[in-house]
């Protein structure tokens, strides 16, 4: 669908519906089914890194784990927020939707080679 | 983007032209290695716009009209940034709109020339005739403590000659320079030479590039750009010397704006451009500067004639204002005449500095003094 | 082992002065994950910021030159700095109250003259920094500090508005689509033309003042509320729909002021050197 103005012709907007979302057809769940577009590797040992004095206890990293690793600790950071950590028992996929979504730079993931 | 004059324009050195005082101020940008203009149309200062859209491409700098005076303020700040040696001109109306950004300009120590071609103001006021009426504003107009450097020509080759000043003292002292013609020094035409001028102030050298702090240390830092793996920060905000923001500390900001206020303050004398001529046993001296002093010679000429002891003082540069000079004037002056284009802005300044009598000869409504004005004015006074 | 954007920060600016759960801090991760993706190095970069909280997105956390300007005239700056320094990426973050509203007409104009810029408008649909006032783009009946009986305009819809001003490249995307985000970053850093985006972020302090949502509800919000632009236009008859339509809303191949600047200059010079050329022949022309 093209609108194109007669006097303007450089203006016309060249978005053919729903070919410019990026490569995401649907929002809502891409993301998560294809692990391979981020270059996360898989088979490898995942280990969840927090940097606490960084933390502000946000919990956005707790509520989008998809594998629900992590869970708010009672401790305190030097600011008095209470940081994540990770849950025993629980193994971190590697897909760094905690790292990606902090916004703290509290949170990162480390990979270590088998 | 041009480091030393285009061939063209080193032809043309010393040729003699005939035009608007604003072309002669134009020239003088070129001559002065300005590399980017941006600017909005303003009468009576459109003309300086018009011509450099024309000829800066042509040296290899360049031009943008901007949808607004704030804009152009600030694109010629982003671009002195980038390395540029900028300018803008306007009017009343935009130099009102420009003062935010003019601060911000003294705040990030960031080199380059505005020029207000006054006009009748306030507001809208007549538009298209010449007035004096904003150089109080030129000193306060923006918010904070602040020095201000303001230069005023009464010629078109002043014009030429006080624009490449302009750009010499912004970049010696990293400070925005306001350069206040008026409509009728702008608009008027009149031969004037390209001619580098040759006696310059004696300015401090401009700071020579070093590692040391941006801003602060020094008391005017090393000019660093973008551009230059520094990774700068430049903030309006009150920073400390390497330029990160700092608002909660109190001698932080005190030693900035101090220092800020100092680079202008100590540089007063070297500033100071004045053209004197007051005799022994004066007993008025005419203080003047722009479009009036010049039937304000021609009156002081006319007076001597008929006895009266006069003498003429005629401000280049404004601001800084060089009290000094009235400090010491002979103790026979007793009366201090300015004839001003408004009513009353350097007469108040010069109050400051004189135990004598201040008489302002005020004369709004768009036309310049009239030597006859100045010479009854000066007789009643004598 | 560090964080692996750590190299982009400058020392001691983390923690950062934002709350907890805001959105700046999501931006400032995308912004430093693109860049990492694109291998661009910060040499290359010039980010100019205006004033309120998201302003404060790359200043001074982020090491590249920065220029901190004052409310508003961001991309006017910005312009200025592009026209002298044509090779770098010059990149503007402010809030929706800095670009859409005391800014709005340097934006327009900017989209019109399409110049070389990338903006990131981080819209948090409320004036933080100041305390929790209305903006030009918060949502009709919201309860603010300045419209206590409801905000009476509609949102101003500015990615629409820089379609319809020109612009090459509108996108708007929240800050829970983390990875879109970081993706529409990366084109907007190596487009020509006027490139802009949204993000729809959150403000747990000022704009929940009301609802009291925390962070991780008001993702959730975006994430259930949001429509991608093509099932927008089929939901809604072509039209684009909400204000929460995220995807990118135009593509255009307008010429960037900078390809049509240099082909003016490119020909100036060449006449230039014709002329002096012929100058040079009529001088010897003369001179036999």
């Amino acid at each position: 669908m093209k609108v194109a103005p007669a006097d303007f012709p450089d203006f016309a907007i060249l978005t053919p519906a729903g070919t410019l979302d990026s490569g995401f057809r649907s929002v809502k769940n891409a993301r998560f089914k294809r692990p391979w577009r981020d270059g996360v590797s898989m088979g490898k040992k995942h280990e969840v890194r927090i940097l606490k004095n960084n933390c502000k206890g946000c919990g956005i990293c707790v509520h989008y784990c998809p594998k629900k690793t992590l869970e708010m600790s009672e401790e305190f950071t030097p600011k008095g927020y209470h940081p994540p950590e990770k849950k025993k028992g629980t193994e971190c996929s590697g897909c760094r939707v905690c790292e990606r979504m902090c916004p703290d730079f509290a949170i990162f993931i480390e990979e270590e080679a088998q | 983007m041009n480091p030393s004059l285009p061939n063209y324009l080193k032809k043309q050195e010393g040729k003699r032209l005939f035009d608007l005082g604003d072309i002669a101020c134009a020239w003088g940008a070129l001559y002065a290695k300005c590399s980017f203009y941006a600017g909005y149309p303003i009468t009576p200062a459109s003309e300086i716009a018009e011509f450099l859209s024309k000829e800066l491409p042509r040296t290899g700098g360049r031009f943008i009209q901007m949808e607004d005076e704030i804009a152009s303020m600030a694109a010629i700040i982003g671009a002195a940034w980038a390395g540029a040696r900028s300018m803008t001109a306007t009017s009343g109306p935009g130099f009102s709109l420009m003062q935010e950004n003019i601060g911000y300009a003294v705040m990030t120590e960031t080199p380059c020339v505005v020029v207000n071609v006054q006009r009748s103001g306030p507001s809208t006021g007549q538009a298209t005739k010449p007035a004096q009426g904003d150089m109080m504003q030129a000193r306060w107009g923006t918010h904070g403590d602040h020095e201000m450097v303001a230069l005023c020509p009464n010629s078109a080759q002043e014009c030429f000659d006080l624009t490449v000043r302009s750009f010499d003292i912004a970049h010696a002292l990293r400070v925005p320079v306001l350069l206040m013609l008026d409509g009728e020094v702008g608009h008027l035409r009149e031969t004037f030479d390209l001619k580098l001028p040759e006696t310059g102030l004696n300015l401090p050298k401009p700071p020579s590039p070093s590692d040391a702090p941006p801003f602060g240390g020094n008391p005017v830092p090393p000019q660093v750009l973008f551009g230059e793996g520094r990774y700068l920060h430049v903030t309006g905000s009150t920073h400390k010397p390497d330029g990160t923001r700092d608002v909660t500390t109190p001698e932080v900001h005190d030693q900035l704006v101090r220092r800020l206020c100092r680079k202008v303050d100590q540089n007063r004398h070297a500033l100071k451009d004045v053209e004197k001529d007051i005799p022994r046993n004066s007993k008025t001296v005419v203080l003047c500067y722009g479009a009036p002093s010049r039937p304000a010679a021609a009156a002081v000429e006319e007076a001597r004639k008929e006895g009266l002891k006069a003498g003429y003082l005629r401000l280049r540069t404004v601001w800084p204002f060089p009290g000094d000079e009235l400090e010491k004037l002979p103790r026979s002056v007793e009366t201090v005449l300015v004839p001003e284009m408004n009513l009353g802005q350097m007469s108040r300044e010069a109050e400051r500095f004189t135990d004598r009598k201040v008489v302002c000869a005020s004369k709004v409504g768009g036309v310049c003094h009239t030597m006859r004005e100045i010479l009854s004015k000066l007789r009643e006074v004598s | 082992m560090d964080h692996p954007l750590v190299k982009y920060l400058r020392p001691g600016t983390i923690p950062s002065t934002f709350c907890p759960g805001c959105g700046c801090g999501m931006v400032l991760n995308c912004l430093l994950s693109a860049i990492e993706k694109k291998k661009v190095d910060p040499k290359d970069i010039v980010m100019v910021t205006g004033i309120g909280c998201s302003s404060w997105i790359p200043s001074p956390m982020f090491k590249c030159d920065t220029l901190h300007t004052t409310h508003g005239r961001a991309v006017a700056f910005a312009t200025g700095v592009k026209l002298m320094m044509p090779d770098k990426k010059v990149l503007i973050i402010a809030g929706d109250g800095d670009l859409s509203g005391i800014g709005g007409n340097h934006l327009v104009h900017a989209a019109h003259r399409n110049i070389d810029l990338g903006v990131m408008m981080v819209n948090n649909r409320i004036y933080g920094m100041t305390g929790g006032q209305c903006s030009p783009t918060t949502p009709s009946d919201l309860y603010t500090t300045t419209t206590p009986y409801g905000n009476l305009d509609q949102p101003m819809m500015a990615a629409e508005l820089m379609v319809s001003a020109g612009a090459n490249y509108v996108a708007r995307w929240t800050t829970y689509h983390v990875r879109q985000l970081t993706k529409a970053m990366e084109e907007l850093m190596q487009g020509e033309g006027f490139r802009f985006l949204e993000i729809i972020s959150q403000c747990p302090t000022h704009f929940e003042k009301d609802s009291k949502r925390t962070p991780t509800e008001i993702l959730d919000f975006y994430k259930e509320n949001s429509i991608p632009v093509a099932e927008a236009k089929e939901a809604y008859d072509g039209q684009l729909g909400s204000r929460l339509t995220v995807g990118a809303l135009a593509e255009r191949k307008r010429d960037g002021y900078m390809r049509r600047l240099e082909a003016v200059e490119r020909k100036l010079r060449a006449d230039m050197e014709g002329e002096a050329q012929k100058n040079a022949a009529g001088t010897r022309e003369g001179k036999k």
